[in-house]
């Protein structure tokens, strides 16, 4: 029984609410409205680009087959070249943006700091090199890296670990595969040790589980006191930041836990970072803020006193939040239509970066000395995707200047923290099938990128 | 008598689904059949979570509009039902979002309307409406969750499917609806001393 309660919501009591509320007027009248409104709307065809429809029913004259094919091929290499099929595709409404559904831990290190050679990757190149690895599942609720791999935390059936071989890039193995009532909620690495957070429905307890990079074999298991799922998870140094997924909404602790002993260090209390990162002198965090002006607060965490200090910085946070670092340009986080630069230690913003077409936000990814975005556009869709986006960008850390685009039309990017990162010489994040006809079907992407000269 | 209830099940499936492959087609009429049939019980879920009839009716309006849209691109057409369950939790996402979008445009009333109303405590307060005013508390995922277990009885398969999410984090996700429930209802209480 919870203390304050004033009823308690029993399963009967809740049902009936739910029933009430619900009615039993029945809904004929809407009929005739519905099919109205459906009968102007035209379906969308299969295929992006095929703008017409077949004449149902008839067979295609041979030569308007031809005009077809060449129009469509037209179409496509329209698309190849940035142009946007989304507005040009009136039927297509954009709507509000999604409620919060990301948050990206900033840093390079460890494998962001590997050239792909490390790996025996695949060959170099002169320009980017896109390659779409198929998933064996079709949802993802996390991504890191260590061992030369990519390890995705599978969300479809709740468990397993994929990981991605970097030098041949296929899938080599899923580990903690099983069983369903024991999900595993996130996944984290500082790039040479990997820990999972698993939950266990049945007894209602959660685990720390640190597994061998090169094996994914699980060895040490920590019950630990709070469980984390997708975002709210982070291994710094030697230690765990566990905390709560940020978009959820209490209670919002966040422990620190000793990697060698499984020991809880501390615990900050209310405290729900959407990113965390450490540098020379401190820990840092993204955190939602407590005034209307300043919905995202930078928080400063000392790593020997865990002092906490909160800094309203003046920015909005879209609903898909994100920060890097580059070099020593400071943090780069995303905002509606534009990323703002913050210094950390005066703290102020030094420069907002205009993105129009980040209306919803953007992902965010650093090389070290790169910057990259992922614009996100809301769109109205029945499948359960909602984030759009033309492609990639990256822009230039100094002046603001876009400095080159890499085309990948999609809808419905993963968005959750750490969706969009840098590491063995490549950008990687999650994009799904562009066919709409399946209702799932995930592809992790990566963009090898030219080596520095 | 089983083999008779299968088989009658079993043709009402398939003409459901030949209904669905007509409209995927164009046929606007077979639409009209599916949105006839399923129609009902859509506005029950969109009037449950969004606890407002003409928010509810707009909802509904424009789940079916994308529906129809996009139903050339649904492959597995006995997958309807519960694509469209997800297509109406979505459309219910998005009023939501339109609704707090206003109140946050708006002046901020509810410290004028608490002084109007005068003092109320939970005994003048129906535990009904105290639980729905709590209801109305949670945010839009969880308030579906709740819709689809407790008054549509969906089982978790189902859920997952309408929500998006794997089997396994509907049972957490459930957990974590009910917790923000009772937390609502702590809220709720206080808010009337």
């Amino acid at each position: 029984m919870i203390s304050g309660i004033p009823i308690q919501p029993s399963d009967d009591r809740f049902e009936r609410m739910l029933a009430e509320r619900a009615g039993f007027d029945t809904s004929g009248d809407m009929v005739g409205t519905i099919v109205a409104m459906a009968s102007r709307t035209p379906q969308r065809r299969r295929g992006w680009l095929w703008p017409l429809d077949a004449p149902q029913g008839r067979a295609l004259p041979l030569g308007l087959a031809a005009a077809l094919l060449a129009l469509a091929i037209l179409v496509t290499a329209l698309a190849l070249v940035g142009s946007d099929p989304f507005h040009r595709r009136s039927d297509l409404t954009v709507v509000p943006p999604p409620s919060p559904t990301s948050g990206l831990v900033a840093m390079p290190s460890g494998p962001a700091n590997e050239p792909a050679s490390v790996c025996g990757s695949t060959p170099p190149t002169d320009a980017p090199r896109v390659t779409t690895i198929d998933l064996p599942a079709n949802a993802y609720a996390g991504m890191t890296f260590a061992a030369c791999s990519v390890w995705i935390l599978n969300n479809e059936n709740g468990i397993g670990i994929h990981r991605v071989d970097v030098a041949s890039n296929k899938v080599t193995d899923t580990v903690l595969n099983g069983p369903i009532d024991r999900p595993v909620g996130a996944i984290a690495s500082n790039g040479d040790e990997v820990w999972a957070i698993q939950f266990d429905q049945a007894a209602q307890r959660q685990s720390m589980i640190h597994l061998d990079a090169v094996t994914g074999a699980p060895s040490t298991t920590f019950g630990i006191p709070r469980a984390s799922l997708g975002s709210g998870f982070w291994i710094v140094g030697q230690a765990a930041w566990v905390g709560p997924d940020h978009r959820l909404a209490a209670p919002r602790d966040l422990d620190v836990i000793d990697l060698a002993t499984g020991r809880v260090v501390t615990t900050l209390k209310d405290l729900a970072p959407s990113a965390l990162w450490k540098d020379a002198d401190a820990v840092w965090a993204i955190a939602p803020g407590a005034t209307p002006e300043a919905s995202q607060e930078l928080v400063r965490i000392d790593p020997a006193t865990f002092e906490v200090t909160r800094l309203p910085i003046p920015w909005q946070a879209a609903d898909v939040t994100a920060a890097t670092t580059v070099d020593d340009r400071g943090l780069f986080v995303a905002g509606s239509r534009e990323i703002v630069q913050v210094s950390p230690e005066q703290p102020a913003v030094v420069r907002r970066i205009p993105l129009e077409e980040a209306t919803a936000g953007a992902l965010l990814a650093s090389t070290g000395s790169e910057l990259w975005a992922i614009p996100i556009r809301p769109v109205a869709s029945p499948a359960q995707f909602e984030t759009a986006s033309r492609g990639l960008v990256q822009i230039d850390s100094v002046t603001g200047s876009v400095l080159q685009r890499i085309p990948y039309p999609a809808i419905g990017l993963a968005s959750f923290g750490n969706a969009f990162r840098y590491a063995y010489g490549s950008l990687w994040f999650l994009a799904p099938d562009n066919d709409y006809g399946r209702t799932f079907g995930m592809h992790l992407v990566r963009v090898e990128l030219p080596a520095a000269p | 008598m089983a083999h008779l209830t299968s088989a009658v099940s079993s043709s009402i499936v398939s003409e459901r689904v030949d209904l669905v492959d007509r409209a995927a087609h164009g046929e606007i009429d077979a639409f009209e059949h599916l949105v006839i049939s399923g129609n009902d019980g859509i506005l029950r879920i969109a009037r449950a979570i969004l606890g407002n009839d003409a928010d509810a009716r707009d909802a509904v309006q424009d789940a079916y509009v994308s529906a129809w849209r996009e139903l050339p691109r649904l492959r597995d057409h006995g997958s309807f039902d519960a694509w469209l369950r997800r297509i109406i939790v979505n459309a219910c996402r998005a009023r939501l979002r339109d609704r707090r979008r206003i109140h946050e445009i708006s002046l901020d009333a509810s410290p004028i309307e608490r002084a109007d109303s005068g003092p109320s405590t939970s005994e003048s307060v129906g535990d009904t409406d105290l639980l729905a005013r709590a209801f109305d508390r949670l945010d839009a995922g969880k308030r579906a969750i709740l819709v689809l277990h407790y008054l549509e009885h969906e089982p978790i398969a189902s859920i997952a499917v309408a929500m998006g999410i794997a089997p396994g984090t509907v049972k957490w996700r459930m957990s974590e609806a009910r917790a923000a429930l009772a937390r609502a209802l702590v809220a709720e209480g206080e808010a009337r001393r």
